[in-house]
């Protein structure tokens, strides 16, 4: 199976709490999750209004915007077989006070505060994992990864991420 | 029995309590005849100052300080999962609580140290806590004294916690804010890029408009101050409305009258937050909102926000006069003065399990509360990001929702459709619910 490449990044109330992000952490290793890429930044409002460009129009942009300015958030480049999809159900629906009913073992049904702290974020397809990445990591390419480094990381990934839990 | 009889009267007449008479007539029935003239043991009653502190739900952040009694054990537990009696309460006079998330703060009457503060500081919530030298900790796991630059004679009278950011309230100094300040929910300029751990700033807010500030409230991330007049000031984070300036702006760093929309000219005496929408009392019991109305918690309008307050006229038709108010995540609760509570918006409202979704108040039926001739009567209300909570006249605690860390205390992690009574052994004075983690101050019963 080849490997898939997602984009994932842990809100700014997360990031101030350390058991929950320790927590958030550990979840990305138990499934099996490599990690690629990662970076501690805290972002500007342009860069987000490119992150976000598709909620232009929709009345929570404002407060998304503002939310995710407001302090330090630690982005992951994350490589997996079907790792979109899979780190999509891992985190559950982006409403957090449905989603506590509806899926209460997902990450935003543990540990959301509200629907806008929803603690983390996930890319929805390859296209935007590959936009949101060039604005997080733009001297990661994605594309040439994928075609030079993929079978390196490929059926070992079990063993490397049992290494990569021992320095988180 | 007729002997005694004769002694219980006796001992009544001289106003000797019940508690006492069980001693005598324990002790004394072997000389019957000479009862009269055995000393009397006097039990020690406590003083109308004395209060207990009751603590639960998760203990690994911290928030409930009880480090100190789990740090021997080789398996501390996960959970506090009934209330714990905490010994700060012993050790200090405590006059008020409040949960953040992740921490809590303590105000103390008359001592050296004022304030009290556990759990997350990463912010600096709970102040400058470094016993290393520009090493500030992220986390404190038992209460540690907050400095407060106040004079000696200076009451702390109320403090109030959000999601990262702490409101202190004295009597005769102002207000002072610590922690995150990204939207300006601290009432000062917005520095980008600050690091608010690592410096032990605290910010005063003498007046507000030439007015003495009388109360304080934190949502998660903006903060509300009621001033003498009854007027309502707002700071912080205003994307969903909840700074009720009529604009969706999203910080706003100087505390700013509400004035606007129907709470123009209204006498406030409270507001009630935790999300992020606000609920406001005034003083002919009529209830005001603004703020995230995403799923009808203030209004049963298809309006997602609301920036300008707006009057709950149907909750008033219903409920008549409201004497107490609270307002969660996604969900408020109000108590008229008929000591009836109702409930609106999503989430578990306490109507058992089909009532999840309310845009008109539900009444909860008195007999959830005790019931009973005025024993059903509840006289305080209070909500959690996640939960609800209610005094009854009595002082008992009921609580109901979503159990977040065994947040509600009742001996388990399952959630609780509706009003349960928490074992708190002690007349309850002020609850406070954080996002996982509860504190109840009490009064002893005797």
């Amino acid at each position: 199976m080849v490997l898939e490449l997602t984009f994932v990044v842990l809100k700014p109330h997360v990031v101030k709490v350390p058991s929950i992000s320790k927590e958030i952490k550990n979840i990305i290793i138990r499934n099996g999750f490599l990690v690629i890429r990662s970076k501690e930044k805290i972002l500007n409002p342009n860069d987000l209004q490119m992150f976000y460009g598709e909620h232009k129009n929709k009345f929570f942009y404002n407060r998304l915007i503002s939310f995710m300015s407001s302090g330090p958030i630690e982005a992951y480049v994350l490589a997996r077989e079907n790792a979109i999809h899979k780190w999509r159900e891992l985190m559950g629906p982006t409403r957090v006070f449905e989603a506590q009913f509806s899926a209460p073992d997902t990450i935003r049904g543990k540990f959301g505060l509200t629907d806008t702290r929803n603690a983390t974020h996930g890319s929805d397809s390859t296209e935007s994992a590959r936009r949101e990445m060039s604005i997080l990591f733009p001297d990661f390419d994605p594309i040439q990864w994928l075609k030079t480094n993929e079978n390196h990381f490929r059926g070992d990934g079990e063993k490397l991420s049992e290494n990569i839990s021992s320095f988180l | 029995m007729s002997v005694l009889l004769q002694r219980n009267l006796a001992a009544l007449n001289r106003g000797v309590s019940f508690s006492k008479l069980s001693f005598i007539r324990k002790n004394s029935s072997a000389v019957p005849n000479q009862s009269d003239d055995l000393p009397v043991h006097e039990y020690g009653v406590g003083s109308a100052g004395d209060r207990k502190l009751y603590v639960w739900g998760l203990v690994e952040h911290g928030g409930l300080g009880v480090h100190h009694l789990l740090k021997k054990k080789k398996f501390p537990p996960q959970y506090y999962q009934r209330p714990s009696s905490h010994n700060l309460a012993h050790l200090c006079k405590i006059s008020d609580i409040a949960c953040g998330y992740g921490f809590s703060l303590f105000a103390v009457k008359k001592d050296k140290v004022r304030l009290l503060g556990c759990g997350i500081s990463t912010d600096g919530q709970i102040g400058y806590q470094a016993p290393r030298r520009n090493h500030p900790l992220g986390m404190v796991q038992t209460a540690s004294p907050i400095q407060l630059p106040i004079a000696d004679d200076t009451k702390v009278i109320r403090v109030a916690a959000g999601r990262a950011h702490s409101l202190v309230l004295t009597d005769s100094q102002g207000l002072f804010t610590l922690g995150n300040n990204a939207y300006g929910q601290c009432a000062r300029a917005v520095v980008p890029g600050e690091d608010y751990a690592s410096v032990n700033n605290l910010y005063n807010v003498k007046h507000l408009g030439g007015q003495r500030i009388v109360d304080v409230c934190c949502g998660q991330d903006h903060s509300l101050m009621l001033t003498e007049d009854g007027g309502v000031w707002a700071c912080g984070w205003g994307a969903d409305g909840q700074t009720g300036q009529g604009h969706f702006e999203a910080s706003v760093a100087q505390p700013r009258a509400v004035a606007t929309g129907d709470v123009a000219g209204e006498r406030i005496v409270k507001v009630a937050s935790k999300g992020d929408f606000v609920l406001a009392l005034n003083d002919k019991g009529e209830v005001f909102g603004w703020g995230n109305n995403e799923y009808k918690q203030i209004v049963a309008a298809d309006i997602l926000q609301i920036n300008t307050p707006v009057h709950l006229k149907q909750l008033q038709q219903v409920a008549g006069r409201i004497v107490d108010i609270g307002a969660g995540g996604s969900f408020a609760i109000a108590v008229n003065e008929c000591g009836s509570v109702f409930v609106w918006g999503f989430g578990l409202l306490g109507g058992g399990p089909q009532l999840t979704r309310a845009g008109a108040p539900q009444r909860l039926p008195a007999t959830l509360f005790g019931g009973g001739e005025g024993e059903g009567e509840v006289q305080q209300v209070g909500c959690g990001l996640f939960c609800m909570s209610a005094v009854t006249r009595l002082g008992h605690l009921y609580m109901w929702g979503r159990n977040k860390g065994a947040s509600l205390g009742l001996g388990h992690t399952n959630d609780q459709y509706f009003p349960f009574k928490v074992a708190v052994g002690a007349e309850v004075l002020k609850v406070a619910t954080g996002v996982d983690h509860t504190l109840a101050l009490c009064k002893p019963f005797a």
